[in-house]
């Protein structure tokens, strides 16, 4: 049930969004060194001007999918008197992350020249 | 920034006491998220609480429940091996080495009895500490007021009943080879599971560190 509101997003892209949600958490952890669960949804929120939101639903199944293929590792700190769960790169990680990166620049280099579109428009 | 007052705190406990969360690892997690939403947020207390629970269903819940203590598990195991191996590098390789030699010229050089008496039941007190600690704390902070268990806590369970197994049995075959015309058990065999319950017992308080202390606090 929960998993048709995995994503809540204003265009009907839920399934580029969906093989992508790795890659995205694995980009934005290269980024920031590390992450905590409701600090991802937020970036992902402001980097796509609330075009994207990736629910708890997603996220979490995800950065725990990550974490038990060891590509992600945590580390459980207090903060503000309640236990926060960091997320950040394993060694193995930042590799896959640039695997992921040089896969999904090549994806989207193959549909620019299917469709002979520019991908950033407004540049 | 907002922060959430004392009476929201209590809110929130009583309201995800409510759902079906088994494991303390998935509660902090869930219960940061709801407090972070709503302190850096703009809606207010209800709203977050009603958002939140759409995504954080019954099902969602259990079905984290099963994965979350199968990954636990192969985290905490993944630890005790890393710890162990670390006893075998430098520079604890030295500490290690001293150890052996401790405990093996202990087992040559006392008899059996002043060996039992003075190391092998004092040894055995000590790493029962942390157990007690850990049950008294876990029972006190998680149980009492939560009805939570922990995934970490029930791994190093596990793992620690594979090691008391293994050092009965070592104790159990020194034993039986015993020297008929000694005293003594095989100081080897003896030595070796002494210092096998002292190396779990040190990697457990490591463990414990890393992986349990925060969940009490």
């Amino acid at each position: 049930m929960y998993k048709r509101k995995l994503y809540i997003c204003n265009m009907s892209n839920q399934n580029l969004i969906k093989g992508s949600l790795s890659t995205i958490v694995l980009h934005l952890l290269s980024e920031n060194s590390e992450m905590y669960g409701y600090e991802i949804t937020q970036k992902v929120k402001d980097l796509t001007k609330n075009d994207i939101k990736i629910t708890e639903g997603a996220l979490y199944p995800t950065l725990h999918k990550l974490e038990a293929e060891g590509l992600l590792t945590t580390e459980s700190r207090i903060v503000d008197n309640r236990v926060r769960k960091y997320y950040r790169l394993t060694e193995n990680g930042t590799k896959e992350t640039a695997h992921k990166m040089a896969e999904l620049e090549e994806f989207l280099g193959n549909l620019q020249k299917i469709f002979n579109m520019k991908l950033n428009p407004g540049i | 920034m907002r922060t959430l007052t004392e009476d929201q705190r209590n809110l929130l406990k009583t309201h995800l006491s409510k759902t079906y969360i088994e494991y303390v690892e998935l509660y902090d997690e869930i219960y940061d998220h709801y407090a972070s939403a709503y302190e850096q947020g703009e809606n207010d207390f209800e709203s977050v609480l009603n958002n939140l629970d759409e995504q954080f269903t019954k099902e969602y819940i259990n079905d984290n429940k099963t994965k979350l203590s199968k990954n636990i598990y192969k985290k905490v195991l993944a630890l005790y091996k890393k710890e162990a191996i670390a006893f075998l590098l430098w520079p604890q390789i030295i500490i290690s080495v001293l150890a052996v030699a401790i405990i093996m010229f202990l087992v040559y050089l006392l008899p059996y009895s002043t060996f039992l008496y003075y190391v092998l039941i004092p040894a055995m007190l000590l790493s029962l500490f942390p157990y007690l600690y850990f049950s008294i704390q876990i029972h006190r902070k998680l149980i009492l007021p939560l009805n939570l268990k922990s995934a970490s806590y029930e791994a190093t369970n596990k793992i620690g009943s594979v090691v008391v197994i293994a050092f009965n049995f070592l104790n159990f075959i020194s034993i039986i080879v015993r020297d008929n015309t000694s005293d003594s058990n095989n100081p080897y065999i003896l030595g070796v599971s002494v210092l096998l319950f002292g190396w779990y017992s040190v990697i457990t308080l490591k463990v414990f560190k890393q992986r349990i202390k925060h969940q009490l606090a």
